[in-house]
């Protein structure tokens, strides 16, 4: 018996797979499960473009077993906005010129979401620091960074905290 | 083809245990898995078992107790960013918050570095400067050993197939004390160190010499290591830059680094004692910025 | 809201891409699609003796393995037909192609990839150090029967695969009577373009055609390269684009879709090849390595009065892109800055058994600006000449040539760069300010805009929406979501949400020439703008005749016909559609455009496929870098890029290309190494070795723009995307001989070599 059965939370819907020991998340989330928001950069934890939250925390789903997923709540790019109108953050992305070829964008997007979620004024430093694990080529990381602060600027006028991915 | 392993998540501590008992070298301890998922890619492992312990009760948690601060296996290098007892520790918290990015440091745990072994394990210099021991169990028995005897090479540790890490413990900080960590890399963040060090000075504020010295480098040689030599030529000086810089040159003493894709082992040898001389003149600041708030 | 030209616009493709929607060539999914693994050449160079593939075929989900033995017995190659498929009797690099696994799924193809057992009696590789002294085998033995795919040959032999000269009289009259002599050589390394998403590509075969879903940057190429390489007619392959993520110049060429067009001819199967990383950096075709001599002959008022240049550039294997590029360097030496005197050039491309060489976004610019600017410090120290100042002695003015013959006509923009850039960054100021370890760099360049055709198609539909229908592609710049949607939406009075651009099918759409050479706002652009103008035309008519006013007091503003003045009298755009396709048919109008060429001294040298700079365009950066003492690393404090964009249409676009191609040129200059081992292999291999800049690595980088239209394109706007990253190298380097004393004269300059320099430096004193 080499495979496990797993069943976790993905985007508010239990899910259950059946999978070999080893086989990572984002091996989960693309081809068993469809969802191919999540990118696949370099399966070795180098660029983040398949970052995805378990239990809030962002991690890199290449180098993540699925079997370690069981219980847990995860959260991927498709998760983060309200089947498919974008929330305040990826929308300020849009916006600000934060994409440009988009392959690195829902790893963006997850990290600073996990970011946001756990600090509501990060400093300029702070999202850089964030997106540390992120790899973006095309940008020069310059607009990313605008829009967060875009956002977390907004969102500190209107008073909504931290609520602001919501 | 790869042989299909099998994942194990175990839910406490004793299943672990007699899991590690019967399995032995059978079974691959994993955690947050940063390391050991990429090895098994590359093919670098091939156990039979990923033996999951992250779910294991009462191994995440930093707590202060007799013998010092004792941080449990869970203890992820983003806790000890962010834990105000670790936090206060440069040597350590420096380390962690240069470890890989935040998919890394999220879940990746500081034991799992040491018990890694990589020469160029970040978090090892600062536990070696704190005098950091380690806990290891097995059914029926545990053991504790001084970190430098834990780890043997590269790669290779102290533990027993059937053992478990199940934390370390650093010593108390004395007072009067400044400690850092230099990581040297070509880009900011996301390097495997070159070359890293972690010091701590102990000032005397009578006489304003140093009263102790600890300087620990890593990536220059197979385990991470103290550097006596440079400890001896600061103890009982007064902190000044010349001494600092001799200190960094006795540094080389038992430095043996390799060439390879990071950097060359000429690279490595140039910038250890800048390194390790930037890494003391840190401490001696923060030792004055201690002194100062006080 | 329309949309207006130079305005902010949210691209198109935006909230696909951000939401995870977006389809890439690696999410491409066909009902009933295979999985190919690529079995390579372990060793760069030697003889095949051998491939059995009985135990891989024998494995699980094995759907068939695919040998040499089942091309076609064709050739094909962008310049000069010297590839295959499939290596048959040797091998020419590590990586190389040999055989393709097709399997069920992607880990089965995998599995049975690693069951192919190939024989190989391994040569000593050749490495261009070797080919250039003339060592090692003929790594093309046939060499002398490829056919140059333009019908016009260049002079090439045994490893050299292209060589260009130019040998003017009175070169060496002028260093005889030269008050002083300067000379400088310089190397760089190949750059990764590193793209996020490693390549792939999907193929079925059917009804005697191919069908490729791609992400391609240029569609009718990748048709083109699959068509020679299968032996069909162009017409018998047909080209799909996905969204693409980052090509940068490596997805420009057919690489991956021939593998897996074959392999779906063989098996009948629509066959889907994606790389893994480790695959895509082995196999990439990189910026090539080059090293470069130059040698300048000053007079005693210290003009420049002659020059000699050599470079000698990394073709790889295979020569793909390369020839063509061979001839660059004598548009770019003697440029920018008055010659008063005669230059002799040799540019060689040499045959390696190292991974094929191709573009990377500003092409082999990058280093010569590098060594050009840095040989200009040389200069002006060595006359005792502020360098800055130095180069204002003796910019080119309006109408000053190139050395290929090219009339700049409007060369004089590069005074106003300067100008510009002197009111943003004082020169005397920022010396004056400089902090301990810094240094400042200042470079200046003419660049250009690839001149290939493009066409667009706009078709209104009933709703009163436009379709932007094109095989240009938005490889991520947005030139296609941004910049051309903005030039219809703003031609129609429409929003951009209200013009929906389709993807490149050649089945579809005219020739377009390729995202590439910053060429799509510019040059498709202009065919956008010829036929949305068409469009509009017809839209007036039909509205002049509901509205019952004159055409010309009709106006197209927010999805309406309007009367100007008249607030009131108003029609939907929609009704306006709707009406005159009901009377006079659908309101549709195709244009196409190409760059005319642009005269030039054909007797300028031999061997030169590529002699002018079409649209050119005049930049000057400036870079502030402070050297980390302790570990010698380098930092770009402070970042400054004039450039000429002709007219900016959309300007977070234009921001966009500057910040992200300056963030490519500090990686070239300071971070990413690729080397390659005397053994021809590559040596870094993954992207933990090879190191992207990281968002704390990239300062934010001032943009001013100048605005001289070409009088040419369209709106009058020029290339913007690759010529920030054409001076990043020439303004680091210049900056970190400045900060440091000491000339780098390998890109990148790397802590090692700093610190190497700053021992050296320690002794000396």
């Amino acid at each position: 018996m080499t495979s496990n059965s797993v069943t976790f939370s993905l985007n508010g819907v239990d899910r259950t797979v059946d999978v070999p020991g080893a086989e990572t998340l984002l091996d989960t989330l693309r081809d068993r499960l469809n969802l191919r928001g999540s990118k696949e950069g370099c399966l070795e934890g180098e660029c983040g473009a398949c970052t995805v939250l378990v239990d809030d925390r962002p991690i890199d789903a290449c180098i993540y077993p699925t079997a370690a997923c069981g219980g847990r709540r995860v959260r991927t790019v498709e998760g983060l906005s309200d089947g498919g109108v974008p929330s305040l953050l990826q929308r300020a992305m849009v916006r600000s010129g934060s994409i440009q070829c988009g392959f690195c964008t829902p790893g963006f997007v997850v990290a600073v979401t996990a970011l946001l979620e756990r600090e509501s004024n990060p400093s300029r430093a702070d999202i850089a620091d964030a997106v540390n694990g992120n790899i973006c080529r095309c940008t020069g990381y310059a607009q990313i960074i605008e829009a967060v602060q875009a956002v977390v600027a907004d969102s500190l006028a209107a008073g909504t905290g931290q609520e602001v991915e919501a | 083809m790869q042989s299909p392993v099998r994942f194990h998540s175990a839910t406490t501590f004793e299943e672990v245990v007699d899991a590690l008992d019967e399995l032995g070298s059978e079974a691959r301890l994993i955690a947050g898995g940063t390391d050991v998922m990429i090895q098994l890619a590359r093919g670098e492992l091939s156990p039979q078992v990923l033996l999951h312990i992250e779910r294991v009760p009462g191994l995440g948690t930093v707590a202060a107790g007799e013998g010092g601060l004792h941080l449990g296996a869970l203890v992820t290098h983003a806790m000890v960013r962010s834990d105000p007892a670790t936090c206060a520790l440069a040597a350590l918290a420096d380390a962690a918050r240069q470890v890989g990015g935040w998919q890394t440091q999220a879940i990746g745990t500081v034991v799992g570095n040491i018990v890694n072994a990589s020469p160029a394990a970040d978090l090892t210099p600062g536990l070696l400067v704190h005098d950091a021991m380690v806990h290891l169990s097995r059914r029926g028995s545990e053991r504790t050993l001084p970190l430098d005897q834990f780890v043997k090479g590269r790669r290779e540790t102290a533990r027993e197939p059937q053992e478990l890490v199940t934390g370390i413990t650093i010593a108390p900080t004395p007072e009067h004390s400044g400690e850092a960590f230099v990581k040297v890399g070509r880009r900011k963040a996301m390097e495997v160190s070159i070359v890293a060090v972690a010091t701590r000075l102990v000032v005397d504020p009578s006489t304003g010499t140093i009263a102790d010295a600890r300087v620990a480098v890593g990536a220059v040689s197979p385990i991470p290591h103290r550097a006596p030599a440079s400890e001896q030529l600061l103890i009982g000086q007064r902190p000044t830059a010349d001494l600092f810089a001799a200190a960094g040159r006795a540094a080389l003493e038992g430095a043996d680094p390799i060439d390879d894709v990071r950097a060359s082992r000429r690279y490595r040898l140039a910038v250890l004692p800048r390194a390790v001389a930037q890494a003391l003149s840190r401490s001696s600041d923060h030792v004055d910025a201690a002194r100062s708030v006080a | 809201m329309s949309v207006t030209i130079g305005g902010t616009m949210d691209r198109t493709d935006g909230v696909a891409k951000v939401t995870g929607k977006a389809q890439y060539g690696v999410d491409h999914v066909e009902a009933g699609m295979a999985h190919a693994a690529v079995v390579r050449s372990p060793v760069p160079a030697g003889r095949l003796v051998g491939v059995d593939v009985g135990a891989a075929r024998r494995m699980p989900e094995v759907v068939g393995v695919v040998t040499a033995a089942d091309q076609p017995d064709s050739y094909g190659g962008w310049v000069l037909q010297d590839q295959r498929i499939l290596a048959s009797d040797q091998v020419r690099y590590e990586g190389e192609p040999i055989a393709i696994v097709v399997a069920e799924t992607r880990a089965a193809a995998i599995a049975a990839a690693a069951a192919v057992r190939v024989e190989i009696e391994e040569w000593e590789a050749v490495t261009m150090a070797k080919a250039v002294a003339g060592e090692g085998h003929v790594i093309h033995p046939d060499w002398q029967s490829y056919v140059p795919t333009f019908g016009v040959d260049h002079p090439r032999w045994g490893n050299c695969a292209c060589e260009v000269r130019a040998e003017p009289d009175g070169v060496d009259e002028a260093f005889a009577r030269a008050a002083h002599v300067v000379e400088d050589t310089f190397t760089a390394n190949r750059q990764y373009q590193a793209y996020l998403e490693p390549k792939a590509a999907t193929a079925s075969y059917a009804d005697g055609r191919y069908i490729l879903h791609t992400a391609t940057q240029y569609p009718f190429n990748v048709r083109e390269r699959v068509a020679q390489l299968m032996g069909v007619r162009l017409s018998d392959v047909r080209v799909v684009g996905k969204t693409i993520g980052g090509g940068f110049g490596a997805k420009l060429d057919g690489w991956v879709e021939p593998l897996a067009a074959l392999a779906a001819r063989v098996t009948g199967r629509t066959v889907q090849v994606r790389l893994s990383r480790a695959e895509d950096i082995l196999t990439c075709p990189m910026r090539e390595n080059a090293t470069m001599t130059i040698r300048t002959a000053l007079d005693d008022e210290g003009r420049m009065i002659g020059r000699q240049f050599t470079c000698e550039m990394d073709n790889g294997a295979y020569s793909g892109e390369m020839p063509w590029l061979a001839s660059l360097p004598l548009t770019v030496i003697g440029a920018v800055y008055k010659l008063h005197g005669p230059m002799r050039a040799v540019c060689r491309l040499w045959y390696t058994n190292t991974p094929p060489t191709g573009a990377f976004r500003g092409v082999n610019g990058v280093y010569l600006y590098m060594a050009q600017e840095q040989h200009m410090d040389h200069i002006a120290d060595t006359l005792g000449v502020d360098r800055r100042e130095y180069r204002l002695r003796h910019l080119f003015e309006d109408g000053d040539a190139s050395r290929t013959g090219q009339v700049l006509e409007q060369a004089g923009i590069l005074r106003q760069a300067f100008d510009r850039l002197e009111e943003r960054a004082p020169w005397q100021e920022i010396l004056d300010n400089l902090g301990p370890n810094q240094g400042v760099g200042i470079a200046a360049a003419v660049w250009m805009t690839n001149p290939l055709p493009g066409e667009v198609t706009i078709k209104m539909s009933e709703d009163g929406t436009a379709s932007l229908v094109t095989a240009a592609n938005d490889n991520g710049s947005g030139a296609v979501s941004m910049g051309l949607t903005q030039i219809v939406a703003s031609t129609l009075g429409l929003s951009e949400g209200d013009v929906r651009a389709s993807m490149p099918d050649t089945d579809i759409s005219g020739y377009d020439g390729g995202s590439q050479g910053s060429r799509t706002t510019a040059i498709v652009g202009t065919a956008a703008l010829e036929a949305s103008t068409k469009v509009r035309e017809q839209l007036l008519a039909t509205a002049a005749g509901l509205l019952e006013a004159h055409v010309d007091d009709i106006e197209l503003v927010d999805g309406q016909a309007r009367v100007k003045g008249s607030p009131s009298a108003t029609v939907p755009l929609g009704q306006v559609a709707a009406a005159a396709t009901f009377t006079g048919g659908a309101v549709t109008a195709t244009s196409s455009y190409a760059t005319p060429p642009v005269p030039f001294d054909a007797g300028c040298a031999t061997g030169a496929l590529f002699t002018t700079m079409c649209t050119p365009t005049y930049h000057v950066h400036l870079a502030v870098v402070e050297v980390d003492d302790v570990t010698g690393n380098v930092d770009v404090v402070r970042y400054v890029v004039v450039q000429d964009a002709g007219k900016v249409i959309s300007p977070v676009g234009a921001r966009g290309q500057v910040q992200g191609g300056i963030a490519q040129g500090i990686g070239y200059s300071l971070y990413e190494s690729q080397r390659i081992g005397d053994d021809a292999r590559l040596v870094e291999r993954s992207l933990e070795s090879y190191r992207l800049p990281l968002a704390v690595d990239i300062p934010d980088v001032e943009v001013v723009f100048l605005e001289n239209p070409d009088p040419q394109t369209g709106l009058g706007a020029k290339g913007i995307g690759e010529a920030p990253i054409v001076l990043s190298a020439a303004a680091i380097s210049t900056a970190v001989r400045h900060a440091t004393g000491r000339t780098f004269n390998a890109i990148p300059i790397t802590p090692e070599d700093v610190m190497f320099a700053l021992q050296e430096a320690e002794e000396v004193r």
